[in-house]
């Protein structure tokens, strides 16, 4: 009787713990430092300035969406939290590069600038610029 | 059997058809881009990401073909399509860097140049600042040099004004004094001009008794009166006394009467101060008559003495002193 009890108790905590694992299995689809990697890229897009660069603001605010998505769905063990954290990701990543890329244009442009004012003193009248304007095709 | 063939092949049609409108426009899309981004500088500048975007495409495809969920098909196309999105970005970015780059050393090349020029326009300028003020310099100095040599010929030209003022002054005095001497004189022996020079005439019996050398008393008083004109003669006049006699008796006494008499004259001039070295006596005896010798008055007018005055100044012999030029 009384192994028979313990035989009992001993499957309730097998089947407990199995749960337990798959309930893990479940919540641990994604690795932690991914979601950790989101939040430090969303971040160095809002330093960089991205809510001032169009393209950049929407590429950031769809990032912080997917993240949310992302979350809701691990949340419920849906197996495309995965791919939608990933493409978060992708917008975040892309809202840094073209913050950056801002950055580095109007640094261009500045330069430019610079140097036909100099070239214009030069000679005695405005350069022409040394370059094609910068495309701006986003 | 015909009719199972002919379903197989529209069942075949139906399925090819559904896999051809199963490919979701974001694959399409993404596989455009990529494309498209082969063709661009992204291909150089940013090979990893395409080859990422090239994988993603891939794992859509594969997923597309697989028949797995449309969602997961899209998602790696979108995935795909951030990459090359993100290549693109890259590439620009690496462009514009360049573009920075090759503008920085355009504008370090100018502006070195500029600098350079700045500084030889500096050192341009303080050259000729520099030889400005060395030109300043000499041209103060030689004008400090002028004024100085200016003011000492001034003032060497003003002491010899004043000096010269002065001697003309003491001149004019003497001159003044003579006249006054002379007009004197001339009350008691007539003095007129000759080309020898001034030539004081006394008449032989008024100073001596005939046929001697002494003096009367009253000649001597007139004596003292010609001492007193000759004193204010310039040191450098000569005076010389010559003694001229009429022509009774022999030549040889009347020689030496006239010789004696002028002498006479010398000693008491000289004793009336007149330095001898200045005074002379010669005798002419009856050599040098005045007038002939045929009556009484002339041979009394040609007993005489006359002392003459060398290199005496011009004086006015009506008693007015001439003026002394100026200059």
């Amino acid at each position: 009787m009384a192994g028979a009890m313990h035989w009992r108790h001993c499957m309730k905590n097998l089947i407990l713990g199995a749960l337990l694992l798959l309930a893990g299995c479940v919540t641990v689809q994604v690795a932690p430092e991914r979601w950790g990697r989101l939040d430090q890229t969303i971040q160095q897009a809002e330093q960089l300035g991205a809510a001032q660069v169009p393209m950049a603001a929407l590429h950031l605010k769809m990032a912080r969406e997917q993240d949310l998505t992302a979350r809701q769905l691990a949340a419920n063990g849906d197996y495309r939290s995965d791919l939608i954290l990933a493409r978060a990701q992708a917008d975040a990543t892309l809202a840094v590069a073209l913050a950056h890329e801002a950055s580095i244009r109007r640094s261009m442009e500045q330069t430019d600038a610079q140097l036909r004012e100099l070239q214009g003193q030069g000679q005695g009248q405005p350069a022409a610029p040394t370059q094609n304007q910068p495309g701006g095709s986003r | 059997m015909k009719t199972a063939t002919k379903v197989f092949v529209a069942a075949a049609a139906l399925s090819l058809s559904g896999c051809y409108t199963m490919m979701p426009r974001e694959l399409s899309d993404a596989r455009a881009a990529y494309n498209r981004a082969l063709q661009s500088p992204a291909k150089a500048q940013a090979p990893s990401d395409l080859y990422d975007a090239r994988r993603l495409l891939e794992n859509s495809e594969r997923a597309m073909n697989a028949g797995e969920d449309i969602a997961v098909v899209r998602d790696y196309a979108y995935l795909a399509l951030r990459k090359v999105e993100l290549a693109e970005s890259h590439a620009r970015t690496q462009a514009d860097w360049d573009e920075i780059i090759k503008a920085r050393r355009a504008l370090d090349t100018l502006q070195a140049k500029e600098t350079k020029a700045a500084q030889q326009k500096a050192a341009d300028a303080q050259a000729a600042l520099n030889a400005a003020k060395e030109r300043l310099d000499r041209e103060v100095a030689e004008r400090d040099a002028a004024m100085a040599a200016s003011k000492e010929s001034q003032q060497k030209a003003q002491e010899q004004a004043d000096a010269a003022r002065a001697q003309m002054e003491q001149t004019q005095a003497a001159l003044n004094d003579l006249n006054e001497k002379l007009s004197a004189l001339q009350k008691v022996a007539p003095v007129k001009q000759e080309e020898r020079g001034m030539v004081i005439t006394l008449s032989g019996s008024v100073l001596f008794a005939s046929g001697r050398a002494t003096l009367f008393p009253a000649a001597m008083l007139r004596l003292d009166q010609v001492a007193q004109a000759l004193k204010t003669m310039p040191e450098s006049t000569h005076i010389t006394v010559e003694g001229h006699t009429d022509d009774v008796g022999t030549a040889e006494f009347n020689q030496q009467l006239s010789l004696s008499r002028a002498q006479v004259v010398r000693d008491y001039i000289v004793g009336k101060g007149i330095a001898p070295t200045r005074i002379e006596a010669y005798g002419f005896g009856s050599t040098r008559p005045l007038v002939d010798n045929s009556n009484p008055e002339n041979r009394a007018n040609n007993r005489r003495v006359e002392i003459v005055i060398h290199g005496a100044p011009p004086v006015s012999l009506n008693g007015a002193t001439p003026p002394i030029p100026t200059n």
